[in-house]
């Protein structure tokens, strides 16, 4: 059995199994066509026109929803940085309208976007599709704060996007369980935004989080019918004990609920990835880039019905939506890889020492404490070099960074190759550090970057 | 000083540019600083590959294109190559330079004399001997490129690392602090000649090159049949002997109007010093146009010697090819039959050496490969090798070890003694192996779990095997596949003896 080896903590997860059930299930409706509006199924991937980007079927209403959905909060940006710079429109006018070209047909706005211009600039260049060939989504700004600003937001929405209705409507980034109860219950926005449901102006509606797990269950636990969720989910954070997209995802599915997910590449961190992890990944398919791996992991799972990405250059968009013509899921090989590329992107970056030194003295001179200072160091500048990326332009630079640190702060008689693996140092780490394999990790980088210098 | 001493001579100027140029890659070179960065690496590089330009490791190298031109060079404008390439040179002229700046009067301090002929031959001929006889130590003495290499490398780099180490403590993390190694005896030597050559530099200018250096002995006789030569025109001379007391090189006879070829170096100061401007630096064949007024020719030269410039040649070439062909045939020879080891600890040589012998013979000891060493496993030898080889490269395990993928000190080394491996082959090279001794193992001393040599062996020639006697594990290793890099002992962590050495073979496989 394949799942035999994986490193899960439990040999399968809940939500593998259910992955697997679903897909079992996907595949064995592909052949039927037409689903059912009412059907438990989860979304059934639809093969589109040849070249275009393929789509999910939402079981709710039928709606063909392009497994790229364009996040519309990253546009290029003139006069200024991301947040005080104005939307630089002609740029942003052809990625859009590419990507439309391509197949996608979600767009994903907000309130908040680019000062509200993000809205506007959407509404603007879809005015010019037909209004059913595409999905338009917002959001209700958690920044409300009365039912009647919320009117009020709700219907200049409507107008700066030049739209009679929105396909998919959110409670925007709900985090904090006091402000959902203030202003969609105490102040019946809730019933405000269902009511614009049952009057049409809003198809789907749903909320996007970025909460704990208790909120996560007291939402789903009210008697509201959520039509879709959006969450946080890549494979960085699938098992991140805080963002735990695994669980969250597993009682969406469990409920038969479709996910949208937002920050699949983790605003461009899974892009930078260490070392180790873009080896594994070149050595899976060396084809794929990381942004494609991290679009991949997310779309492989069956209760995904889009996965958004706030593009910001035309070669995102084109990147992206290559990765979804003609969608393959990954494979459990692929999966399981990148699970374990997370466990070594978490042990890739800090070492959890807290200098106390506990551990010193060791008996062969070993300076732990100031090897995993100049590592840590390194890792908290971001310039801890790469050796798989070495001709990267920086990497020189970082690469002697590194050495003339390590050479600064550990006398030729401490340094790391001295361990001899005794572990006398482990059970007084009050961090619980495997000190002598975490010393390892930091050896072989070390004489990496040390040895591949040309 | 007349207004015409106001028109710059540019061949001077061009000559003090290049030699400058030369002398500053040398010194980059053999301080080693600042590896890593792109620039410095690209010096490194230039650097290197002048070292090939070097008299002495051309012959040894028997690179025949190198040793051609610079005989062809010499052919054309005379000895050069001691006023340009020759680092040693060139930092004489830079010591007599920096009196002449202190003391003006002592610009104009020499005066012609003859050549201490019976010196500068006998030193010719030790020389000879030495590269014929593969006897390391005689041609490390001698040469003057090595002698050069030596005082920057064994003389003035712990200083540099020690401003490096200032730096680093000081600026920060731009600079990386290095172990200051200080080769003693190598630093003794390399102080003493710089403090008798200096010395030399600053009384009497180029005495050393004229009196004793082989090279530029080799090379006089050689100019003696330059097309180009320092020329005096007699109709403009004034005999104000100003030329031969600005002359560094005690070459110019003032009152016989003739410069000695075989002592000038070609440094151009004389023409600029003249105030008739006559003297040039032009072809013979003006020279025996002029013949006719009593001017010393190369023709009255080629009577001195008694034979022509074909059969000089020929007698150079058959003088140096057969030498080198003797170092190497008795290179082959010491290689045979000796690969065992008899217990004794013997000095490890770097791969690409070939065997020790090899080393011997070829090898100027000008530390090159020591100073680029990245881990500083290569230091210089004091009595490992015995006195042929003293002040070679010799393994050091307690200060490094061989880096796996690494054959910089092969693509270094000028002289061909330790050849440039590729570096697949050199993983291939076995030039030692380990030795496991149990009584100083920790694992059997402490009662504790060790296994550092197996761990970080790159071959992978230590296995960690279980005892049937105590149950512990200690390392074991397969001397098949063992290639001598020495990391398990340099990392063994048992003290004060190693548990695990390396012995060299004498002839590497």
């Amino acid at each position: 059995m394949k799942q035999s080896r994986y490193i899960f903590s439990e040999p399968i997860s809940r939500a593998e199994a259910l992955r697997r059930m679903a897909t079992a299930v996907a595949v064995g409706t592909l052949g039927l066509g037409a689903c059912d509006r009412a059907s438990n199924s989860s979304p059934v991937t639809v093969t589109p026109a040849e070249g275009k980007v393929s789509r999910r079927r939402n079981p709710q209403n039928g709606d063909e929803i392009s497994m790229l959905g364009f996040g519309c909060m990253r546009f290029p940006t003139v006069g200024g940085d991301r947040y005080t710079g104005d939307i630089d429109r002609k740029p942003t006018r052809e990625m859009l309208e590419y990507a439309y070209e391509c197949g996608v047909n979600y767009f994903d706005t907000a309130w908040m976007y680019h000062k509200g211009t993000s809205e506007e600039v959407v509404g603007e260049v879809l005015q010019q599709y037909p209004r059913e060939s595409f999905y338009l989504a917002d959001k209700m700004p958690p920044t409300a704060k009365t039912l009647a600003e919320a009117k009020e937001i709700f219907s200049t929405q409507l107008s700066r996007c030049k739209v009679d209705y929105f396909d998919y409507y959110l409670c925007h980034s709900i985090s904090r369980q006091y402000v959902f109860q203030n202003l969609y219950l105490d102040e019946g926005v809730l019933d405000f935004l269902l009511e614009q449901k049952r009057a049409g102006k809003i198809r789907q509606l749903g909320f996007s989080f970025h909460g704990d797990l208790a909120l996560f269950e007291w939402l789903l636990a009210l008697p509201v019918e959520w039509d879709f969720v959006q969450i946080q989910m890549n494979w960085l954070d699938w098992k991140d004990n805080v963002r735990q997209a695994e669980t969250l995802y597993t009682m969406l599915a469990e409920r038969k609920i479709p996910v949208i997910v937002m920050e699949p590449i983790r605003g461009g961190a899974l892009i930078d990835v260490p070392f180790s992890v873009r080896e594994m990944m070149e050595q899976s398919d060396a084809e794929l880039s990381p942004a494609a791996w991290a679009l991949k992991f997310c779309a492989t799972y069956p209760y995904v019905l889009t996965v958004l990405s706030g593009m910001s250059k035309m070669e995102h968009v084109v990147e992206n939506c290559q990765t979804f013509t003609d969608f393959k899921p990954l494979s459990d090989e692929q999966m399981a890889m990148l699970h374990r590329a997370a466990d070594m992107y978490r042990t890739n970056t800090r070492i959890d020492c807290t200098d106390c030194l506990y551990c010193m003295p060791c008996p062969y001179g070993v300076d732990i404490a100031g090897i995993f200072r100049v590592y840590n160091r390194c890792v908290d500048d971001g310039v801890l070099p790469n050796p798989a990326a070495k001709h990267d332009e920086e990497y020189l630079s970082r690469r002697r960074k590194l050495l003339n640190r390590y050479k600064n702060a550990v006398s030729e008689r401490g340094r790391v190759d001295r361990c001899t693996g005794c572990n006398k140092c482990s059970p007084k780490c009050p961090q619980g550090l495997h000190i002598p394999q975490q010393l390892s990790r930091v050896e072989k980088l070390i004489e990496r970057v040390r040895d591949e210098w040309r | 000083m007349s207004k015409k001493r106001k028109i710059y001579n540019p061949l001077r100027l061009i000559r003090q540019l290049v030699a400058v140029i030369c002398l500053l890659l040398f010194v980059v070179a053999f301080a080693d600083w600042g590896n890593g960065t792109p620039t410095i690496d690209q010096l490194h590089t230039i650097a290197s590959a002048l070292a090939g330009w070097q008299f002495v490791p051309a012959i040894l190298s028997v690179s025949g294109t190198t040793i051609v031109l610079l005989l062809l060079l010499t052919l054309l404008v005379g000895r050069i190559y001691c006023s340009v390439l020759c680092p040693l040179g060139v930092a004489q002229d830079a010591v007599n330079t920096l009196r002449n700046y202190h003391d003006k009067k002592a610009a104009t301090r020499f005066a012609y004399r003859k050549a201490d002929n019976w010196l500068r031959y006998l030193v010719l001929a030790v020389m000879a001997l030495g590269i014929a006889t593969g006897t390391g130590v005689v041609v490390a003495l001698l040469d003057p490129y090595s002698i050069f290499g030596r005082i920057i490398y064994d003389g003035f780099r712990p200083l540099v690392q020690a401003l490096n180490n200032a730096l680093a403590l000081t600026v920060g993390d731009t600079f990386g602090r290095e172990t200051v190694s200080i080769a003693w005896l190598s630093s003794i030597i390399a102080l003493g000649t710089m403090g008798i050559i200096g010395a030399i530099a600053w009384m009497w200018g180029r005495r050393y090159c004229n009196a004793f250096c082989p090279v530029g002995t080799l090379l006089g006789e050689v100019s003696r049949f330059a097309l180009m030569k320092i020329d005096i025109d007699t109709e403009k001379c004034n005999s104000c002997g100003l030329c031969a007391r600005k002359c560094k090189s005690e070459c110019i006879d003032p009152k016989n109007h003739k410069v000695d070829p075989t002592r000038c170096v070609v440094c151009f100061d004389c023409i600029d010093v003249c105030s008739q401007q006559a003297i040039s630096f032009s072809p013979i064949k003006i020279a025996k146009q002029n013949s006719h007024a009593k001017v010393e020719t190369p023709q009255a030269n080629k009577s001195v010697v008694g034979m022509s410039r074909g059969k000089f040649i020929a007698s150079i070439a058959a003088a140096t090819i057969p030498a080198t062909e003797i170092a190497m045939a008795q290179g082959r020879r010491r290689g045979k039959g000796d690969g065992k080891c008899n217990g004794e600890t013997r000095p490890v040589a770097p791969p690409g050496a070939r065997s020790l012998s090899n080393l011997h013979a070829k090898c100027t000891a000008c530390h090159l490969c020591v100073s680029k060493c990245p881990t500083h496993v290569l230091q210089p030898a004091v009595m490992e090798y015995g006195l042929q080889g003293m002040m070679q490269p010799v393994m050091r395990f307690d200060k490094g070890y061989c880096l796996y993928d690494c054959n910089l000190c092969g693509e270094v080394c000028p002289t061909g003694a330790i050849e440039l491996l590729d570096r697949e082959e050199k993983k291939m090279t076995f030039i030692g192996h380990a030795v496991f001794n149990k009584e100083h193992c920790i694992v059997n001393t402490d009662h504790v779990e060790c296994g550092n040599c197996a761990e970080h062996c790159p071959a992978e020639a230590i296995k960690m095997v279980k005892s049937p006697i105590d149950r512990r594990t200690y390392p074991e290793v397969e001397k098949a596949l063992c290639i001598g890099c020495g990391r398990c002992e340099y990392l063994c962590p048992a003290k004060p003896l190693k548990a695990i050495t390396v012995k060299g073979y004498r002839t590497h496989k």
